[in-house]
Formats: C-alpha cells, sequence, structure tokens
C-alpha cells in the first residue's frame, strides 16, 4: 500500500489511493467458512487452535454459515452424491467469495482416482488457492491464506475507486 | 461338547433338515459354511433363527461375490450370510447363486430386520434384487448412478467419465420416499419374541412398544 506523508493544518496526515486502502481493510476481514469432510480437517483444527492461531493473520472467525462467510476452505475428499450440496453451499455466499481447496482430494481427488470421487472442486465452481499436501501442514495452510491475501488485496471492486 | 463337535453337529442339522437342499455343507476356515438351494433361501434363515438350541439371533453381515467369467452366467453371482449365534457363541455362514439378467434372492427383512439397509447396499453395488423388500433403491451411490460399481465389468474410473464436463453437477434429484406406513415394518415388530427364551420373558411394554 503506498503511503504517503504530507503537511497537513494542525499536524502531518497520511495518503493514499482509496481502492488501496479498502484492499487493505478487506484482507484482513475474510471470514472464513472451512468445509471439513475427512482427515484434511484435523490440520485446519491445528491451524484454527491456539498453538497456530489463524487469528493472527487476519481470519479470526470460522462462520459455519456460507451466508455470512466469504472464503470458503474445501477440505477433504469430495463424493459425487456430495458434489450438488457443495454447489449449492458456495452459490449461498456472497460475491465477492474466495475458494481454497485444502489437500490433494479437493484439489485434483488426489488417490482416489474412481468412480465416486469428484476430481478436484475446480469442476464445480472457481478455486483461488490450491493447497497441496496429503494432508498439508498448518503451515502451508497459513501460507496459502497469505497467497489469497495479496490477492484479495490487489482485487478492484466495482465502484470502489 | 467341543466347539468342533458343536460346529459339525450344527452342518448335521441342517442337512437333516433340509436334506438335498444343501448342495455342500463343511467346516471352512472354522466355521460352518454351507451352499443352499435359492428356494430356502428365506427358509433356512427363519429355521436358524428360531431353531430352540442354535438360536442364531444376531444377524451379522450379508454380502455379495461376483464371479464373472469363473462360472456361468446363471450362478454368476453369490450372496453371502454371516449369522451369530449369542448364546452358542458360534458362527455359520450361507452361500446362495444366482445370476442371469435379472439377479433375484429373497429379502430376509422378515426375519432380520437389520438387514433391510445392508440388503439395499448390496443392490447397489452388485444389481442384485432382493424380492418383499419395501425399498429396492440405492444406499450409497446417488440415485440416478449408471452401473453397479462392485460388478467385474464396471470400470473403476466410472461411467460418467466423458460426460462429466467443468462447471456440470450430475444430476441427483431426490425421490420421493416410496416407504408407507403399510410396507414399513413397525418398530414393536423388532421387539416381537423370536426365540423360545425370548417367548419365555416377559414382554417388554405393555402395548407391545412403540419406540
Amino acid at each position: 500500500m503506498g503511503l504517503e506523508k504530507v503537511e497537513w493544518p494542525g499536524g502531518e496526515a497520511l495518503i493514499t489511493k482509496s481502492s488501496e486502502f479498502i484492499g487493505w481493510a478487506r484482507k484482513y476481514s475474510a471470514w472464513p467458512m472451512p468445509y471439513a469432510t475427512a482427515c484434511c480437517g484435523i490440520e485446519y483444527m491445528a491451524t484454527m487452535a491456539s498453538h497456530y492461531d489463524q487469528g493472527r493473520f487476519g481470519w479470526e472467525r470460522p462462520s459455519f454459515s456460507p451466508r455470512q462467510a466469504d472464503l470458503m476452505i474445501v477440505i477433504g475428499t469430495i463424493c459425487i452424491k456430495m458434489a450438488p450440496v457443495l454447489k449449492r453451499i458456495y452459490e449461498q455466499m456472497a460475491d465477492p467469495r474466495y475458494v481454497i481447496a485444502m489437500g490433494a482430494c479437493a484439489s485434483c481427488g488426489g488417490m482416489f482416482d474412481t468412480y465416486s470421487v469428484v476430481q478436484g472442486v475446480d469442476t464445480l465452481f472457481p478455486v483461488d488457492i490450491y493447497v497441496p499436501g496429503c494432508p498439508p501442514r498448518p503451515e502451508t495452510l497459513i501460507l496459502a491464506y497469505t497467497k489469497l491475501q495479496e490477492q484479495i488485496q490487489h482485487t478492484r471492486l466495482e465502484g470502489l475507486g | 461338547m467341543s466347539n468342533v463337535e458343536l460346529k459339525t453337529k450344527l452342518l448335521e442339522d441342517i442337512k437333516a433338515q433340509f436334506g438335498d437342499k444343501i448342495l455342500s455343507a463343511k467346516i471352512n476356515y472354522d466355521m460352518p459354511q454351507v451352499e443352499i438351494d435359492p428356494e430356502i433361501h428365506g427358509e433356512i434363515h427363519k429355521w436358524l433363527k428360531d431353531h430352540p438350541e442354535w438360536q442364531f439371533n444376531h444377524f451379522t453381515d450379508i454380502t455379495g461375490v461376483d464371479y464373472l467369467g469363473k462360472r456361468d452366467d446363471s450362478e454368476r453371482f453369490e450372496v453371502i450370510v454371516h449369522l451369530h449365534s449369542l448364546s452358542k457363541n458360534i458362527r455359520v455362514r450361507t452361500k446362495t447363486r444366482t445370476g442371469g439378467e435379472n439377479p433375484e434372492v429373497q429379502s430376509l427383512i422378515n426375519v432380520y430386520i437389520g438387514s433391510t439397509w445392508t440388503e439395499r447396499e448390496v443392490y447397489d453395488m452388485y444389481g442384485i434384487k432382493f424380492t418383499d423388500h419395501p425399498r429396492m433403491t440405492r444406499l450409497l451411490n446417488p440415485d440416478d448412478f449408471e452401473g453397479h460399481p462392485l460388478r467385474k465389468d464396471f470400470p473403476v474410473k466410472g461411467l460418467h467419465r466423458g460426460s462429466f464436463p467443468k462447471g456440470v453437477v450430475i444430476n441427483n434429484k431426490r425421490r420421493e420416499p416410496q416407504v408407507t406406513r403399510q410396507t414399513r415394518p413397525k418398530p414393536a415388530d423388532q421387539m416381537l419374541p423370536r426365540t423360545p427364551v425370548e417367548q419365555q420373558r416377559a414382554p417388554l411394554r405393555e402395548d407391545g412398544g412403540d419406540a
């Protein structure tokens, strides 16, 4: 964020572009919704809990309702019977919305190259960040989230400068 | 009576009762195993459950096997039932062959209420229909799934590959339940005394139980 310090009557002021200021505010305000179906969920719980403490990075509040969330983290294997449900949950989230596919199964089907498993949730909706690993370590998920924060920071929203 | 004698006596009893309807009877891997004629599939399990001595009152599992290419097409599938007698602490395995275009076996839900879902699973995976079952629909796969996955001629990656373009979700419309009050087994049926020992016991509730 480009900041400029200028003289102002009665003191000094910082000047920046409104789009960058809004992006800076938005990137620390994501409300993630964990959609955990398999063992990657354990790693997500470790990320969420006190040792790794995802609240340090600005995603303090996990939301368990898609209508109060703007970041969905798909954690684990998605069966074809579950796919319509997941699709509907994604559609319930308000724009702008983001998706992290955590683990090999959510990214590409992983080792389950079979009839009953969706081969990556990007066959259902767009995915912003793929997290490799089986399961990924909490550090990997935190890195993925910081990458997503960069993406949110530089996204220009319509009508917001 | 030792364990082996007990199992041998069980096989003798079954053979004496059903005669030539028993295709083979032996102790296989420490477990009595009988291959039976499909006609007596319902009858033999009811007999095993109601028998005053054996009392096979615990239904363990029902599953299927596909012998594609190893057996004639008319007896391609095998339905395997495992039972456990809690009073004698022995188990028994029965095997029934079926096959053809529409493989069919008698349902066991009038004997063991716990077999409803497992029979639906066998139907889902092998396409073996259980006659007299009130709701012979898929259990694990989506309702509009094509094929039966555990058949040997089913491709491992499924039939929907290639017809599953990006952005399209396969149709998974939920059907209305076909079960009505008349066909569904009542909760009281599960509590009805079956074995002679159970019949001597006082009823669990006055009205026969309505869980």
